[in-house]
């Protein structure tokens, strides 16, 4: 997997298929401090999310936990101003390195967002595959689109629902369907990491469950992080727990505690996690 | 909105005051709805007073007999014939089309990129720096344009113009279109003044129309790992097609309209169509200016009236069009 | 509940065709950023050119000769200036000012004051208004007017003030708009009547926008010729400040002399020009300095 500036590099081999188990996908952050125009979002942040697993970033609003989740796949950058100290490797390879193009790094991190947004001019089948559009050698491409909108669609597990409409608007679907076709968009690419921030908000209880469930199947293919602010979500659906907290109104967040999420939960090593937790805080 | 009740104070004080205060509520508010009246009556006055001014020539010689014919003639015109109508004014319509097509056509690409440059590309702290010299142009009168057009443009254009006509006039088939010779005054030059005057509000219209992408759905095609530029493609342009359209009619509408500055640059030729848009001509706008003060013949101010009630009549179908068309594009933005 | 899903399936080869298809993609991105700032650039220099044209030509001539005498009787004369087309515009735009506004900031206290179908009517109409052309206006008041009470000054006014009007309700309506709604009950509440809040708390508030309005609507004004054509035609001999005569104003005479062949009268033609957009622009840019910021090209 090759992520480094095109400019500077030599031409590598396609990437071997990853078997299971092995660190493909693997995020490794330490030091991080991100700021918005030299305000600190968050400092010194450390974690390690591992591929096959669920990571769930709780906390308070304003810890952020959802700035965290943006400086993993460098979206943050894209904010005039914004700036990060640190490192956040991807296997190995700091992604905030000056050879790294952060345009490639978000092919391999894919992001699903609060609000499910398919672009609304776009059919279904258009959505799922407009991560597969850029860049040249459309030809080629276009005789394995059908395949992969079908594999995408059926990891969303949404390609039932949805096969004999491919060519209806994104936006002529439900909202749970709208964020699973945008789960599906994010997986056409075949990231080996996916970040979800706070993807059941806007969503019906059903809905929710739903994608809960499709978490858990994500998580054998895919490193997921995903931010939650709702305590009981994490419970279901996370191995491991982070949780993140802010001491005042413009201070900048920290990271206070990672565990595995029945460790984290049941005997927290922190109390600003336990007031977290029981509700005294937050 | 009505006002509340006021705080009642003693109930006997508070009906005496009452009576006096609805009095004067009510002359205020009938003066009020008599100035909008005004206002509805400003409209409807232009259009009676444009068919009444130009009734005896409508009926003189008959509604469709204007659109029958390229040929203005009025000395042709005798107050006894009826036909042929001296008066065809098709050439006017052609003029006005042409000239405000090129004008549209010219200016719409601009106003995309001007629009795209400010919204996305170009710094925050520059837009607002950025929008307001461009509107700037906007405010340049029409007869300044007209004379630096002359002077100014005509000259740059010559060139440019003798390339073309070198070139794509030699084509067989459209070659008519971009045939010489050029005299400096056309059908082109006109458009291209007419592309500086109407850029500013397809600019505007297509600022805002960018502006209001959702940030969600562009971070979604950045998230997808595009470039800037893809991410406007996908995220920013395929949605903002009505609104351009929109900026496009309105744009063409304005063009419709102006008078002073096409006057002066498109040559005036009011005989018939000149079939490249090199040669010279007229539109219905400058028709009316150049001969307005002049027409004795018989009919020659009725036609006139003719030509401007006709003018009114595309200015305002594409106008409310165009807006149409806008306020879709901002009732599905919001 | 989710369909069955695929298992996990080996790592398919990258299918942007690798490294050499980001290149190009970037490159393409940057392609694009240079075009844009390219076509922005030409922009700006379009406007640059109008401008430093007009200057260039006008100081050659301007002076003050220019502000206080009239043309020569003999457009191929050299000399003379612009004295009687500049106090006519003041004079008919004054005019024109004096009639519009108060119309247009009543008409606009309607619409937004109260609001019913003749509110909707009119704002619906003042949109329209603003798509008619200015010639259009021209004939309707010569028709109107001219052909009653022969050319005028006054004339031009009305057709000016036409003009101005939906550009002053536009402005209005849009400040009294902004105005909050909790300072118009709280007027109320304590026993104002509807007239006196509207007058002297609403208006006051939009002070600065409604400024701002006016001043575009001056500016718009200024620049006018093809209206004025039909209904004021134009004095170019001596300085007439009897609105009920025939005036000249500084945008009919810059016409009348620039399309004449004569250097001598081209020559005042340009400095009239240079006089006119500074004129125009610091309208414009006062206006745009003032209060809230309303678009000229807001349609």
């Amino acid at each position: 997997m090759s992520l480094t500036d095109p400019a500077s590099q030599v031409p590598s081999a396609s990437p071997q298929p990853a078997p299971q188990g092995t660190t493909a996908g693997r995020i490794e952050v330490s030091g991080l401090t991100a700021s918005y125009r030299r305000r600190p979002a968050f400092t010194g942040v450390a974690i390690t999310m591992e591929p096959g697993k669920v990571t769930a970033l709780i906390g308070p609003s304003g810890c952020g936990k959802s700035t965290l989740l943006r400086c993993i796949n460098g979206l943050h950058m894209t904010v005039p101003g914004a700036s990060v100290t640190g490192t956040v490797l991807l296997d190995g390879t700091d992604i905030y390195s000056p050879g790294v193009d952060l345009v490639q790094v978000r092919r391999h991190v894919g992001m699903v967002f609060q609000r499910p947004n398919p672009f609304p001019t776009m059919s279904i089948a258009q959505n799922v595959a407009a991560g597969l559009r850029l860049g040249p050698r459309q030809q080629r491409r276009a005789a394995r689109l059908d395949e992969v909108i079908e594999r995408s669609l059926n990891q969303a597990g949404l390609w039932e629902e949805v096969k004999d409409r491919l060519d209806k608007p994104g936006g002529s679907l439900s909202g749970g369907q709208q964020q699973r076709l945008c789960i599906a968009r994010s997986l056409a690419v075949q990231p080996q990491v996916l970040l979800m921030d706070e993807p059941c908000s806007a969503l019906d209880p059903v809905s929710t469950l739903v994608i809960e469930g499709l978490i858990t199947e994500l998580k054998k293919t895919y490193t997921v992080v995903i931010v939650t602010h709702n305590m009981q979500q994490a419970e279901r659906v996370s191995d491991v727990t982070a949780f993140m907290t802010v001491n005042g109104p413009g201070e900048p967040g920290q990271l206070v505690e990672v565990a595995s999420t029945r460790e984290l939960f049941s005997q927290p090593a922190e109390k600003a996690t336990v007031d977290y937790i029981t509700g005294k805080v937050g | 909105m009505t006002a509340p009740a006021p705080v009642s104070a003693a109930p006997a004080a508070a009906a005496d005051l009452r009576g006096g205060r609805r009095y004067t509520d009510r002359a205020f508010r009938a003066a009020m709805l008599a100035a909008a009246g005004i206002v509805l009556l400003v409209l409807v006055g232009t259009a009676v007073f444009l068919v009444t001014s130009a009734w005896p020539a409508l009926r003189h010689y008959g509604f469709l007999t204007f659109l029958g014919s390229d040929r203005w003639a009025p000395s042709d015109a005798t107050a006894g014939s009826t036909h042929p109508n001296p008066y065809g004014i098709v050439q006017f319509m052609y003029g006005t089309g042409l000239t405000s097509l090129i004008g549209m056509v010219i200016a719409l690409p601009v106003a995309v990129a001007v629009a795209l440059f400010i919204t996305e590309v170009a710094p925050a702290w520059l837009r607002r720096p950025l929008s307001s010299t461009v509107d700037l142009l906007a405010a340049i009168p029409s007869v300044v344009y007209g004379f630096w057009g002359i002077f100014a443009l005509i000259p740059a254009l010559h060139p440019v113009v003798n390339f073309l006509t070198s070139t794509l006039g030699k084509v067989p088939g459209i070659g008519l279109a971009f045939a010489g010779p050029f005299f400096g005054v056309s059908y082109f030059t006109a458009g291209v003044v007419l592309a500086i005057m109407v850029l500013p509000i397809m600019t505007a219209i297509c600022r805002e129309v960018f502006a209001t992408t959702p940030a969600d759905e562009k971070e979604a095609a950045l998230a997808l790992g595009s470039t800037r530029w893809e991410m406007l493609r996908m995220a920013v342009l395929p949605r903002s097609r009505s609104g351009i359209t929109g900026a496009a009619i309105l744009g063409l509408g304005r063009a419709l309209g102006e008078t002073i500055a096409v006057t002066m640059v498109i040559g005036n030729s009011v005989l018939a169509i000149t079939t490249s848009i090199f040669g010279q001509g007229a539109t219905m706008a400058s028709v009316i200016a150049n001969e307005f003060t002049e027409a004795t013949e018989p009919f020659h101010l009725q036609s006139l009236f003719v030509v401007g009630l006709w003018l009114l009549i595309i200015a305002l179908v594409v106008n409310v069009a165009g807006k149409l068309v806008v306020r879709r594009t901002r009732a599905d933005i919001a | 509940m989710t369909a069955p899903l695929t298992p996990r399936a080996p790592q398919a080869p990258r299918l942007d065709g690798g490294d050499a298809g980001l290149t190009r993609r970037h490159a393409r991105d940057r392609a694009m950023t240079v075009l844009l700032a390219t076509v922005m650039a030409i922009t700006l220099a379009v406007l640059a050119w109008v401008l430093v044209y007009v200057a260039a030509q006008g100081l050659k001539y301007l002076g003050p000769a220019f502000f206080t005498q009239t043309p020569p009787g003999n457009p191929a004369q050299v000399g003379g200036g612009y004295a009687n087309g500049i106090i006519g515009s003041l004079i008919i735009v004054g005019i024109a000012t004096v009639i519009s506004v108060p119309v247009g900031i009543a008409a606009a206290i309607a619409i937004i004051e109260y609001p019913g179908r003749l509110g909707a009517a009119t704002s619906f109409v003042t949109d329209v208004l603003v798509g008619v052309p200015s010639i259009v206006t021209g004939a309707f008041v010569y028709a109107l007017w001219v052909t009653r009470f022969g050319y005028s000054g006054l004339a031009g006014s009305i057709a000016l003030a036409i003009i101005m009007l939906p550009l002053v309700i536009r402005g209005t309506a849009e400040m009294l708009r902004l105005v909050p709604v909790a300072l118009r009950e709280a007027s109320s509440a304590l026993g104002v009547t509807r007239a006196r809040t509207i007058v002297s708390v609403v208006l006051p508030a939009a002070r600065a926008g409604i400024t701002t309005g006016v001043m575009l609507a001056v500016a718009r004004a200024m620049g006018e010729t093809a209206p004025l054509l039909l209904t004021t035609l134009g004095n170019s001999l001596f300085i007439q400040a009897n609105p009920t005569q025939r005036m000249s104003t500084l945008s009919l005479q810059i016409f009348g002399d620039a399309i004449t062949g004569f250097q001598s009268a081209q020559a005042r033609a340009w400095a009239g020009a240079l006089t006119l957009i500074l004129i125009v622009l610091i309208l414009y840019i006062a206006a745009r300095l003032t209060g809230r910021r309303l678009t000229l090209t807001r349609s």
